[in-house]
């Protein structure tokens, strides 16, 4: 944990992002629920044709991977950068198995017929996994930079800052899919 | 990794987050079983699941505990006010 209290995990700039995009995906939910209710029947039979499967997977992939980041900052802070890197690897690692998972649930909907255009399920469906896959491979982009970060010789406690905003990134790519599994998967 | 890491509050956390996950996967998957009037319920306990995980991540993930008041005041309000907004849409949607 930080040493000290009152600590913001990060730079400010990245925290004035996240909120942001945390303010948009609530905006995304709200308008996901209010238009599900003005046609529940239609909401309701396209679910039952998503894999809920793939969907509670995923969301243990992110949860572990949230973990090792939770660890690999720990390890980050004792100065123990070779630590640090091996846990961002193992994040990294379930970030691809996210990927993975998505890309046979697109597959699999795409060769049933299953597009954006289908309906209104389907066009939140696409648009909202999307945008959030978009932030996986973001959130991979930046952990492979932090792997780097932690991996060379020179790294030191100011290099802290940046450890901790990807971290609290990669953070908000696995809390906006702890909402988006049971919305789109799983609400009846 | 040394054992003390192991100990960190956020590995219970995780531990839990792990079981409401599993938890929510089989309420989920049961719920096509249900009476109708049990439906909304079972909608409801999953989406406060849900948002009880979003903060036990804000606060032992992203250390947001040990941040200003201002700033975990202002990820608390998201919390509450999302999950309110939704059950609120939910629960008087008209078709419904």
């Amino acid at each position: 944990m930080p040493k000290t209290k009152n600590h913001v995990p990060g730079e400010v700039g990245i925290w004035v992002f996240i909120l942001g995009d945390m303010l948009v995906f609530g905006l995304f939910f709200l308008v996901f629920v209010y238009y599900r209710g003005l046609d529940v029947e239609l909401y309701r039979q396209s679910q039952a044709t998503l894999n809920q499967h793939y969907g509670a997977f995923n969301t243990l992939l992110l949860l572990a991977s949230s973990w090792f980041v939770v660890m690999a900052v720990e390890n980050a802070r004792a100065a123990s950068g070779k630590q640090a890197a091996k846990l961002f690897s193992l994040a990294l690692l379930c970030g691809a198995g996210f990927g993975a998972v998505k890309f046979i649930e697109y597959s699999e909907k795409l060769a049933a017929g299953i597009t954006i255009t289908s309906n209104d399920f389907f066009m939140y469906y696409y648009i909202f996994t999307g945008l959030h896959l978009l932030h996986v491979v973001i959130g991979m982009g930046v952990l492979t930079f932090l792997i780097i970060k932690a991996r060379s010789p020179q790294f030191q406690a100011s290099d802290m800052v940046l450890v901790e905003s990807g971290a609290s990134f990669w953070h908000l790519v696995d809390l906006l899919w702890i909402v988006l599994f049971p919305l789109l998967y799983l609400m009846k | 990794m040394n054992t003390q890491l192991i100990k960190h509050p956020a590995t219970l956390v995780w531990a839990l987050l792990m079981i409401a996950t599993a938890l929510s996967w089989w309420l989920g998957a049961d719920g096509g079983e249900l009476k109708s009037a049990s439906i909304p319920m079972l909608t409801v306990t999953l989406m406060v699941i849900a948002f009880i995980k979003v903060r036990f991540v804000i606060h032992y993930f992203m250390e947001i505990r040990h941040a200003p008041l201002a700033l975990r005041l202002v990820c608390d309000a998201w919390v509450v006010g999302i999950c309110a907004a939704i059950l609120g849409l939910y629960w008087f949607a008209p078709a419904s």
